[in-house]
């Protein structure tokens, strides 16, 4: 799954806070601040481990889960890409909308649309 | 770093023509990449449900292409929509878009409009219906925790 959907879930978004807050955790501990079942529990961390986002370590019988910083890394250095991407695309934005009101003067009649003399 | 998807502009142009350049395909094509890429293709009516595509090329060629749908249509106050990239780069999935316009006070010579622009959650019914908040800060205060550890 890919890393944000799996942060779409709020309890998957309370594991990782738990984890940023105190790791590695077993499962048992993770789910002890929570109402969900083991199995339910262990599905979400499946879900955070496929993602990318958690990594586990096994010891003997036992699994730790703790935060896997590259793919928090990998996540954050997209939503950053995204927000550049939009920036610029709202600079050529603006720039589209000032040849449109300048070619049609002040904008005294609003019914004109200036929209069909570029198109 | 602290990953922020809140954009807020001023444009100087009514809310009328600001959400017809954010959703007319004629308009679309003329800025709809960033300033070292050219817009290809736009194509969608904006309308709800239906779906929008666009590909934009760097100066070498590449192309990317980046899609979505319309959820919610609102002239000239509101747009929803989905927004998603093809191929390797869409390997974080479909985020939902939501551009709201406000018409500030201003003269009847240079109308102002307030645009803001929120990236801020998936295809996702249940996630946009909850008051609960987003990944994004989530995943800000997480960043915060890995910058202390390190």
């Amino acid at each position: 799954m890919h890393s944000f959907t799996a942060l779409a879930d709020p309890t998957r978004r309370r594991i990782i806070e738990r984890l940023a807050a105190r790791s590695p955790l077993c499962a048992q501990d993770i789910g002890a601040s929570f109402s969900h079942s083991a199995p339910a529990i262990s599905q979400h961390l499946k879900i955070l481990r496929d993602a990318g986002l958690v990594r586990v370590i096994k010891s003997g019988r036992q699994r730790f889960y703790s935060l896997n910083p590259a793919g928090i890394d990998k996540a954050s250095c997209w939503l950053a890409r995204q927000h550049q991407l939009w920036e610029s695309r709202f600079d050529r934005m603006e720039a589209h909308l000032q040849t449109l009101t300048s070619k049609s003067g002040p904008m005294t009649d609003r019914k004109k649309k200036p929209r069909k003399e570029n198109s | 770093m602290k990953p922020t998807l809140k954009i807020v502009r001023i444009f100087t142009a009514p809310p009328e023509l600001v959400f017809a350049v954010l959703t007319e395909p004629a308009h679309l094509r003329t800025w709809f990449a960033p300033e070292d890429m050219d817009v290809i293709s736009y194509e969608g009516q904006a309308q709800q449900g239906e779906n929008w595509r666009s590909v934009m090329a760097n100066k070498q060629g590449q192309q990317y292409t980046s899609y979505g749908t319309y959820q919610e249509l609102d002239p000239p106050r509101q747009i929803v929509m989905t927004h998603g990239w093809e191929g390797d780069i869409g390997a974080q999935g479909e985020t939902v878009i939501t551009i709201t316009l406000t018409a500030l006070e201003g003269s009847d010579s240079s109308p102002k409009t307030e645009m803001i622009f929120e990236q801020t959650g998936f295809a996702n019914e249940s996630l946009r219906d909850s008051h609960d908040e987003g990944w994004s800060s989530a995943l800000g205060r997480i960043e915060g925790v890995l910058a202390r550890l390190s």
